[in-house]
C-alpha cells in the first residue's frame, strides 16, 4: 500500500542559483501525481529531493507522516525509475530485479519466486538471464520498473521514464503503468514534460514554472480552467490574440457581440489576450451566431497533417492555427469563432 | 608506399632503441666466452633463487596493496559525502606521482628508519615507547615506498574510470537501500574491473624494474633482481648472468601481461 508524501515550503539551490522556491505539495496515499513543466522548471529537482539525492536549503519532506528531510536515499522507502533506466551493464535482468530484495536479506528461493512474479507482471518471461545490452528500449524500461516495484515500495518516483521510448511503444506503456499503479495501490510521482502523458497517467497534475507551482488540479480541471497564460500555453492553448476587457466583458472584432467572462476569472479592465487551442476554434458561416469570441481574418495557408485540415489564419498582425474539416482557399476572408469554454482570457501582462 | 614511409621513423625508434637491445640482452643470456651456454641461467638460478622469490613476493604484495588503496581512494572519491574530505583527497592523492622513485626512496629513509620521523613522532606524542622503535628499512620499507609511489598512478586510472560511470546507476542502487560499501563492491567494481587490471599490470611491470628503491631502502640480502643485476655488472662485469636475470624478469612481466590479455579477450568475447 502506498504512503502519503508531504512537501512543506521546500527550497533548493545549486550554488547560488535558487531552483525551487518554497514549494508545498501534498500527495495522498495511492495517488498518481504528475509534475509537469518544460526543462529547467525544477520538476526533476523536486523529485530528486524527495528521493534524497538533492539536499534542500530549507523546508521539510514527509513520507507517511515521518520527516525524511535528512534521511539518506536508502532509508526513504521510495523507489525511483530513472530517465536513463540506470541498469547495471554487468548484471542480468533477474539479478537486477532481485537486487533490492537481496539487500533486504531475502533468501534465494523467495527472491526467485518474487523475480519470477515481476517478470510475468512486466511480460519479461524468458529474459531473466539477459544483460541490459541485449534488451530493447521498452524491455529495459520494464526492467527498471521491475527493479523498483520488486521491493514493494510505498512511493514510486518516475523521472521521465518514457522519454527514451519511441512514440508507438510509449502509448502502450502509459496504460500499462497506470494499470499497474492502480492495482498495486502505490503512491506515484511522475516527472514529465509531455502534456499528454501527464493527462493520461495522473490523478492530479502539478505544473511547475521557474521553481514554483504554477497550478495544480485534475487533468480536466487544468484543461478547462488554466490559471495563467503560461499554464494555458503549456496545455496546448498556443494561439494568442489581443482583446479588450471592459466590466468582465471581452471584446474581439468591433462588429461582433462581446463575450461575458466567467465571474472571478475575468482580468481587470484594459488590454488582454485570449488563448485557445487549434482544435477548439471554428470557422463560422456568414451570420452564424456564437456564444464566444469572434475575429475577422483571412486564410494565410492550409496544410493537411492527416484527418483534418490545419489553417493558418491572419488576424491583424497575428497568425493563429485552426483545425477545420475542409480545405480553406488561401486569401479567403473568414470569421473565426472561439466558443466561450475554449476562450481563456488573461491580462496582457500576465 | 607513403603509409610505410610515414611509419618508418616510429618503427626505427622502436626497433633501434627497444627491440635490438632487448634481443642483445636475450642473446647475451645464452652467451659465454666459449660460445652458446646455459651457464648464465644456471648461475642466475643457483645464486639468486632467493632474490627471485623475494622480488616476486614484494612486487605481488605491493601490487595488491596498491590495488586496494586505489579502490579505496577511488571509491571514496566516487561515493564519499563529505565535501571537504573529497576536495582534500582529490587534490592530494596525485602528489607522489610527480616525485621520482629515487627521491621517494631517499625521503622514505628519513621517514621510516629507526630514528626516522615516523618513530620519533610516535614516541614524542606518546603513542609508542622508545624501546619499540624499529627500522622499517627492509622488505617492508620497499613495499611501503612502492605502494606510496604507485598508488597515485593506479588511483588516477581507477578513479577516472569510476568517475566516468553513469551516476544514476549508483543512485539506483542507493535508492534500493544499498550502503556505500555494497555499492562499491557490487555495482562500481564490476564495471571498472578492466581498468583496475590495467592499473595493476602497469604497476607490476614498473615496480619490477625499479633499482633505486630496493638499493636505497634495503641493502641486505636477499634483495630484488634489479639490485642483483646491477651488482653483477658493476662488481664483476658479468653481463651474462645479468642478462639471464633480465630475461627472467622479462618472462615474469610477460607472463602477467599475457594473463591479463587473455582475461580481457575472454571478457570481450562474452
Amino acid at each position: 500500500m502506498g504512503s502519503s508524501v508531504e512537501v512543506v515550503e521546500l527550497s533548493v539551490a545549486f550554488g547560488r542559483t535558487p531552483v525551487l522556491h518554497r514549494i508545498s505539495l501534498s500527495v495522498a496515499a495511492g495517488e498518481f501525481v504528475a509534475l509537469l513543466g518544460p526543462s529547467g522548471c525544477g520538476k526533476t529537482t523536486l523529485l530528486r529531493s524527495i528521493a534524497g539525492f538533492v539536499a534542500p536549503a530549507g523546508g521539510r519532506i514527509l513520507a507517511g507522516g515521518q520527516d525524511i528531510t535528512q534521511a539518506p536515499p536508502e532509508r526513504r522507502g521510495a523507489a525511483m525509475v530513472f530517465q536513463s533506466y540506470a541498469l547495471w551493464p554487468h548484471m542480468s535482468v533477474a539479478k537486477t530485479i532481485g537486487y533490492g530484495l537481496k539487500l533486504r536479506g531475502w533468501d534465494r528461493v523467495r527472491i526467485d519466486v518474487k523475480v519470477g512474479e515481476m517478470l510475468r507482471l512486466l511480460r519479461l518471461e524468458g529474459l531473466g538471464d539477459r544483460l541490459p545490452a541485449q534488451l530493447s528500449g521498452g524491455q529495459r524500461q520494464r526492467v527498471a520498473l521491475g527493479r523498483a516495484l520488486a521491493v514493494d515500495p510505498a512511493i514510486l518516483l518516475l523521472d521521465e521514464p518514457m522519454s527514451n521510448l519511441d512514440a508507438r511503444v510509449r502509448e502502450g506503456v502509459r496504460h500499462e503503468l497506470r494499470e499497474l499503479q492502480q492495482s498495486l495501490g502505490i503512491t506515484a510521482i511522475h516527472v514529465t514534460h509531455d502534456r499528454e502523458e501527464a493527462m493520461i497517467l495522473a490523478d492530479r497534475i502539478v505544473i511547475l514554472h521557474e521553481g514554483r507551482i504554477a497550478q495544480q488540479g485534475t487533468p480536466e480541471d487544468l484543461w478547462a480552467r488554466p490559471a495563467s497564460a503560461y499554464v494555458a500555453d503549456f496545455l496546448g492553448a498556443t494561439n494568442c490574440l489581443p482583446v479588450r476587457v471592459h466590466d468582465e466583458m471581452a471584446e474581439a472584432a468591433p462588429a461582433e457581440p462581446p463575450l461575458r467572462l466567467e465571474p472571478g476569472r475575468a482580468p481587470p479592465n484594459g488590454p488582454a489576450n485570449v488563448r485557445f487551442r487549434p482544435e477548439e476554434a471554428r470557422v463560422l458561416a456568414p451570420g452564424e451566431p456564437l456564444d464566444g469570441l469572434v475575429f475577422h481574418g483571412v486564410v494565410a495557408l492550409s496544410a493537411y497533417p492527416g484527418g483534418r485540415w490545419r489553417a493558418s489564419i491572419r488576424i491583424g498582425r497575428d497568425d493563429v492555427l485552426v483545425d477545420v474539416p475542409d480545405r480553406l482557399p488561401e486569401g479567403a476572408p473568414v470569421r473565426l469563432g472561439i466558443p466561450a469554454p475554449a476562450a481563456h482570457v488573461f491580462a496582457a501582462t500576465a | 608506399m607513403l603509409p610505410y614511409l610515414l611509419l618508418a621513423p616510429a618503427l626505427f625508434v622502436v626497433g633501434a632503441f627497444f627491440l635490438v637491445p632487448l634481443a642483445f640482452s636475450v642473446i647475451g643470456a645464452f652467451e659465454g666466452p666459449q660460445g652458446p651456454t646455459f651457464v648464465n641461467l644456471a648461475n642466475a638460478a643457483s645464486l639468486y633463487r632467493m632474490d627471485l622469490v623475494f622480488t616476486l613476493l614484494i612486487v605481488v604484495a605491493s601490487t595488491a596493496l596498491t590495488g586496494l588503496g586505489a579502490v579505496a581512494i577511488g571509491g571514496y572519491l566516487t561515493l564519499g559525502r563529505s565535501r571537504t574530505a573529497l576536495r582534500l583527497l582529490g587534490a592530494m592523492y596525485r602528489w607522489p606521482l610527480f616525485i621520482p622513485f629515487i627521491v621517494a626512496a631517499q625521503a622514505m629513509r628519513g621517514f621510516i628508519g629507526q630514528n626516522g620521523l615516523m618513530n620519533n613522532t610516535l614516541v614524542w606524542i606518546g603513542l609508542m615507547p622508545q624501546e619499540w622503535a624499529q627500522s622499517f628499512l627492509d622488505w617492508r620499507g620497499i613495499v611501503i615506498t612502492f605502494v606510496w609511489k604507485q598508488l597515485p598512478f593506479a588511483t588516477l586510472l581507477v578513479a577516472g574510470a569510476m568517475a566516468a560511470l553513469d551516476r544514476s546507476g549508483i543512485e539506483a542502487a542507493q535508492n534500493l537501500g544499498a550502503g556505500r560499501l555494497r555499492i562499491l563492491i557490487g555495482i562500481v567494481l564490476p564495471q571498472v574491473a578492466r581498468n583496475i587490471m590495467v592499473a595493476l599490470v602497469l604497476s607490476f611491470v614498473t615496480m619490477m624494474s625499479v633499482l633505486s628503491v630496493p638499493m636505497m631502502i634495503s641493502g641486505q640480502s636477499p634483495t630484488m633482481l634489479t639490485v642483483a643485476m646491477a651488482w653483477r655488472i658493476n662488481s664483476f662485469g658479468d653481463y651474462g648472468t645479468a642478462n639471464a636475470l633480465g630475461l627472467v624478469s622479462c618472462i615474469l612481466t610477460g607472463l602477467v601481461a599475457w594473463i591479463w590479455l587473455r582475461q580481457a579477450a575472454a571478457e570481450r568475447a562474452r
